[in-house]
């Protein structure tokens, strides 16, 4: 089990607003399964294994379509829109 | 002629289309009036398209043109509704999805149009493919075909049903962590996961990037390689994408895993199922090794800090601004709170919430960090143990599908579903599950076998093996 106030403030970096009995039942599976997760300390220790071996693939930032070839259908999945710009709250106080 | 949907496979429906028994169309109708009868008992499509004959029509046509050589010309399938089809809505069986419509077809999605697949229809979920019974689907359960107390597994649950109920020839899920394989086994019928990077995952709603592949849910093991014969191969909007090998000779090894079966809440059941199933392959000529794989008991925890990690970058995109619904607030971050708060499902912000512990920077050495280099140990495991074998044998799943409720408050219960099939995602082998038999109470057993990276042909062969 984990605080309601390590699940509160978990939920406010993860941008969720919860409601009360989402809190409790939230400690409560959160916690259990952060407990189970934390069995991976006992298989692995800091130093013996290899570093894994992940790599970026590029590309290059090329333009492959046209001009507004997507822009409507894009747009158009917004909530709200304005024309051709997806409106939004204002983001600067 | 009457059309045996009971018994059909798409080579079966090729030949009787080449052969002019019935039409794209008859087939087509076929299965419009099997969904419009039966899909009120199992609740699996979420959308029947309205223009299937029209497909069907288009397929007809090429067939008249004397295009004989193409197996997947008029066959037709349901659509996990992850996939994304070109002007077509698509949900994730989530509620904050509602009014989305596919800007662009999936690279899958469209090699499947370029053969002429007939689409049926985009089939439940549990949302955002997280979960292990579709209970997490915002329009309800899926329920078993076998048994409708029981649940049809998931996340690809309403695609495996239907293809158990007859109300699609074939279908298409996407596995993370046992999503197509789980609930193949739970109605019965073969589930394929290909090796991670072999189908393009361009235009699937991404789940764990690392993890997910799309893959097919049939009614035979030849059905899923037809499939994945046309869905896979190098994308050049997915850099994971890789090119598999050629079919190689087969190992006339299988591996089982030391100790993989005392681990708890194994049902005795399926235990002796698999016992059955060893028999069986030594029947077929296999030799059995008993291997070591010191680290696949912890496939489950690698997996449960690694998906929810990657869920919770992936799902940040869901900010009520660019995609289906909002929650309208007084200022920008009260939207961001209330809409993702409002509109997304428990487990999906369990998983968001989880993922954030995780990759926090208190935590991420002692989670993240360790996860990682635990799976590079699970991968060390198979690398070993395909030395010798030509595939590792498991059951697909510790129970028979389990009833409707009954995990549905215990997340981590739920998560053990899982225990067998995470390890082939973590390890990026391919694993297909096929069906094992029954148990007493009528309910379906899976066999999973897995294979060696790239070398989905073998494993193809070898399950065949199975099927005889």
């Amino acid at each position: 089990m984990i605080s309601k106030i390590e699940i509160e403030k978990l939920a406010n970096l993860s941008r969720l607003a919860l409601t009360l009995p989402e809190k409790d039942s939230f400690s409560n599976e959160i916690g259990a399964i952060l407990g189970y997760i934390s069995n991976i300390n006992s298989l692995v220790s800091n130093d013996d294994v290899p570093q894994y071996a992940h790599k970026n693939i590029l590309r290059e930032d090329l333009v492959l379509h046209t001009t507004g070839e997507y822009t409507d259908r894009l747009v158009a999945n917004a909530p709200e829109r304005e024309g051709n710009f997806v409106k939004v709250k204002k983001i600067l106080g | 002629m009457t059309i045996d949907l009971k018994n059909l496979t798409i080579e079966k429906a090729h030949k009787h289309l080449i052969g002019g028994d019935f039409t794209a169309r008859e087939l087509a109708e076929a299965y419009l009036k099997n969904i419009e009868e039966k899909n009120k008992d199992i609740n699996a499509y979420l959308e029947v398209f309205s223009d299937v004959l029209l497909q069907a029509d288009k397929a007809d046509l090429r067939f008249k043109n004397g295009e004989k050589d193409n197996a997947l010309l008029g066959i037709p399938m349901a659509l996990k509704d992850n996939l994304l089809v070109e002007g077509r809505r698509v949900t994730c069986a989530s509620k904050i999805m509602e009014g989305y419509v596919a800007p662009y077809s999936a690279t899958a999605i469209q090699k499947l149009i370029e053969k002429g697949v007939v689409f049926l229809g985009r089939v439940n979920m549990d949302e955002f493919a997280m979960g292990a019974s579709t209970e997490n689907s915002a329009f309800g359960v899926t329920k078993n075909p076998h048994d409708v107390t029981r649940v049809s597994g998931g996340s690809s649950g309403g695609s495996a049903a239907v293809v158990a109920a007859n109300l699609a020839l074939c279908a298409l899920g996407s596995d993370t962590g046992g999503s197509i394989r789980q609930p193949s086994a739970f109605c019965g019928v073969v589930g394929y996961k290909p090796s991670y990077g072999a189908v393009s995952r361009h235009g699937l709603v991404a789940m764990s990037s690392s993890l997910d592949q799309i893959g097919p849910i049939t009614n035979s093991v030849e059905d899923s390689k037809i499939i994945f014969d046309c869905i896979a191969g190098v994308d050049s909007y997915d850099a994971t994408t890789i090119s598999i090998n050629e079919s190689a000779l087969i190992k006339k090894k299988i591996g089982i895993v030391k100790g993989l079966l005392d681990i708890e809440g194994i049902d005795s059941e399926v235990k002796k199922n698999f016992e059955e199933s060893i028999e069986k392959a030594k029947g077929l000529g296999f030799e059995i090794v008993e291997l070591e794989m010191p680290h696949i008991s912890h496939a489950l925890e690698v997996y449960y800090i690694i998906c929810p990690a990657e869920v919770s970058s992936n799902m940040s995109r869901f900010d009520g601004m660019r995609f289906g619904k909002k929650v309208g607030g007084s200022n920008l971050l009260e939207e961001y709170l209330e809409t993702r708060g409002q509109l997304l499902g428990s487990e999906v912000k369990r998983r968001i919430m989880i993922g954030t512990y995780v990759l926090s920077s208190g935590y991420y050495d002692a989670f993240y960090g360790k996860a990682n280099k635990a799976r590079e140990l699970i991968k060390k495991d198979f690398e070993n143990a395909f030395e010798t074998v030509g595939a590792v044998m498991t059951p697909t799943t510790p129970s028979p599908a389990f009833k409707i409720g009954e995990k549905s408050n215990d997340p981590l219960q739920m998560y053990l579903a899982d225990v067998f099939t995470v390890t082939a995602n973590i390890a990026g082998v391919p694993a297909i599950s096929i069906p094992s038999g029954v148990s007493k109470d009528g309910m379906p057993f899976g066999l999973q076998l897995m294979g060696a990276y790239k070398n989905d042909a073998a494993l193809f062969d070898i399950a065949k093996e199975f099927e005889r």
